[in-house]
């Protein structure tokens, strides 16, 4: 069974206020305090000293379970919710692998369901390790690279609804190890709201949190579990009101879900779920046995949305 | 997919003229805008004139999809691959396709490793075929000859796409595949004689094995001797090798009975290889008789 074994984040030390990007983002003062009161966007991290390569390596080198692990390390998916960041042939992600000596991994990238592609690489991870022969106590690893710059305007904000943070992720996984199992996976996508898809945004609004809601149904019923039973929901940083209506809609108690990094970071692209991970880590939130559930919704030109129920 | 993955039907085509999503004028100001962004921190510029003949992937998929995958036969995961980006760099593409697609699949896009995408493509179908409830599997490999940039390195001649539908084997004709191996940092000086004793175990040099070499690999000439040799044309390193193999998987009276296509991406150092083993057809009497490749 898929597993987490280990997971670290970068996020530049720069916090930049709301505010700040008023200019640059064409923000009217309305838009601004909607952002800050309504959708409980504070600041974001961008720091315009570090590359892309920067964000990877750095998560990349806290990751401390992966030092003397290198050479299990069989794979490296790099899951990323916008699809071209780099002009062809640059390719930050073998920069990255052969700065880190994983030059022997298949690495590749995961992308085109926008921010929800970080759990696509996980499942997609899971099953390439569980088909790959191995000696026993040689068991092979995937290593889950996330971590993006906002560099154009569709990558700095989504209007009306969020901000971006740049930022990275690395996080281990196994095919079955111990801690962090992955029980269930459910991901629904939604085409028609992609520019060719001919439906409109209002339409994406109304069915946003239904969609949302019936991957969550989904993916708990795989699991074999409820609402009820999960210890903790880590969310998508898209904003506080999002998960404020989406809780009242499935009736989960909103204190079940770690909000607190949608203030302090806004929406850092694929690694909201790592990042969120990190904190309830960090805080204990989680014992073992704990079941939780992590939700992402990729929405740029079409919409993705998945959700996996873990057991710590 | 319980038995393996087997490779029911193919379409494959070339595209003229750019992408008809470009004939807007916001999606081309919105595509610019990201294309000048994503080129200026590493000192190129973006070039509006060259990108006006770009492609969409959306658009080229979309159009085999149509021609390949018939409205019964709903399809469970669907791969995107592609080395060279298309003009509309920032859309979810493969969202898009999943909706256009019988069956509403799963999908997502697979880069930034050359030539060696649609074979890693190949393997997580593979690996998706085991599992319960996957019935088919579309891979779509992709590539558009315009890079509107001074990019340093060649663009593909032709905008040229490649769909293979997987699923469990149809009553005749098909073609199963039996072997997807892939190494990574192979270094050049190693890589003919990797490839040649790869190539011995799929089975090539034997008279009914022919063996199909990319044109990342053709220079290191690594076929054994007297084995049935098709190199492919330079110009296409996506989508080219999957173009040829399609030739020889299809149908006619002198097809070997298995192909074994190779390729090595140079600049990121991966050997792929992959094996097809050729189903026989039953006769013109079969109902479900289809032709391989729908060109």
């Amino acid at each position: 069974m898929t597993a987490i074994d280990a997971v670290s984040v970068f996020l530049p030390r720069r916090r930049v206020p709301i505010e700040s990007l008023a200019g640059a983002l064409r923000l009217s003062e309305m838009q601004v305090r909607l952002f800050r009161r309504f959708h409980g966007l504070t600041e974001v991290r961008r720091d315009p000293e570090l590359s892309l390569t920067d964000l990877l390596r750095h998560a990349a080198t806290g990751l401390t379970a992966l030092r003397g692990r290198e050479h299990r390390v069989r794979f490296v998916l790099y899951a990323r919710a916008f699809p071209v960041v780099a002009p062809y042939p640059v390719n930050p992600l073998h920069d990255v692998c052969r700065a880190l000596g994983l030059g022997h991994a298949l690495a590749f990238t995961v992308t085109q369901q926008s921010c929800a592609s970080a759990l696509t690489a996980i499942d997609v991870a899971g099953r390439l390790l569980a088909a790959e022969p191995h000696r026993p106590g040689h068991e092979p690893l995937a290593l889950i690279l996330t971590g993006e710059k906002a560099f154009t305007r569709d990558a700095q904000f989504i209007p009306e609804t969020s901000v971006f943070s740049e930022g990275a992720s690395a996080c281990l996984v196994s095919a079955h190890g111990p801690r962090d199992r992955l029980l269930s996976y459910a991901c629904a996508q939604r085409g028609e709201f992609d520019v060719a898809g001919g439906e409109s945004p209002a339409r994406f609004q109304r069915e946003y949190r239904p969609a949302l809601a019936a991957v969550i149904d989904r993916a708990l019923a795989e699991a074999g579990t409820t609402l009820a039973d999960l210890r903790l929901v880590l969310p998508h940083n898209v904003n506080l009101m999002t998960w404020k209506r989406l809780c009242k809609l499935i009736g989960l108690p909103l204190d079940r879900v770690l909000l607190e990094n949608i203030t302090e970071t806004g929406h850092v692209f694929c690694a909201d779920a790592f990042a969120n991970y990190r904190t309830a880590r960090d805080r204990d939130l989680l014992a073992p046995g704990d079941r939780y559930l992590v939700a992402a919704v990729g929405a740029g030109d079409g919409a993705t949305f998945a959700a996996m129920v873990f057991e710590h | 997919m319980a038995t393996g993955l087997h490779l029911i039907r193919a379409a494959r085509r070339e595209f003229d003229g750019p992408a008809a999503l470009l004939d807007d004028p916001v999606l081309r100001d919105r595509a610019g805008e990201y294309l000048t962004d994503l080129t200026r921190p590493y000192g190129l510029r973006f070039d509006p004139s060259a990108a006006a003949r770009g492609q969409s992937y959306g658009e080229m998929a979309a159009e085999l999809i149509r021609e390949l995958v018939g409205a019964d036969e709903p399809v469970d995961l669907l791969v995107l691959a592609f080395a060279v980006h298309d003009m509309l760099p920032g859309r979810a593409t493969a969202a898009y396709l999943s909706h256009v697609c019988p069956g509403t699949p799963m999908s997502f896009a697979l880069c930034d490793q050359g030539s060696a995408a649609p074979f890693t493509a190949l393997r997580i179908a593979r690996d998706h075929a085991a599992s319960a409830g996957c019935r088919r599997a579309l891979l779509l490999t992709v590539e558009q000859s315009v890079l509107p940039y001074a990019a340093g390195v060649a663009a593909p001649e032709r905008h040229r796409a490649v769909a293979m539908l997987y699923g469990d084997a149809p009553p005749d004709g098909g073609a199963r595949v039996t072997a997807v191996r892939q190494h990574a940092d192979v270094d050049p000086a190693d890589v003919a004689a990797l490839a040649a004793t790869e190539l011995r175990e799929l089975g090539a040099g034997q008279p009914d094995v022919a063996v199909v070499l990319g044109a990342g690999l053709a220079p290191a000439r690594p076929t054994p001797a007297g084995a049935p040799l098709t190199v492919v044309p330079p110009g296409q390193p996506t989508t080219g090798l999957w173009w040829t193999l399609l030739d020889q998987l299809g149908d006619g009276p002198d097809r070997p009975r298995a192909v074994v296509a190779a390729d090595y991406e140079p600049d990121l150092r991966y050997l792929c290889l992959v094996r097809a083993v050729r189903r026989p057809r039953l006769g013109a009497g079969s109902a479900d008789l289809r032709p391989l490749l729908r060109h």
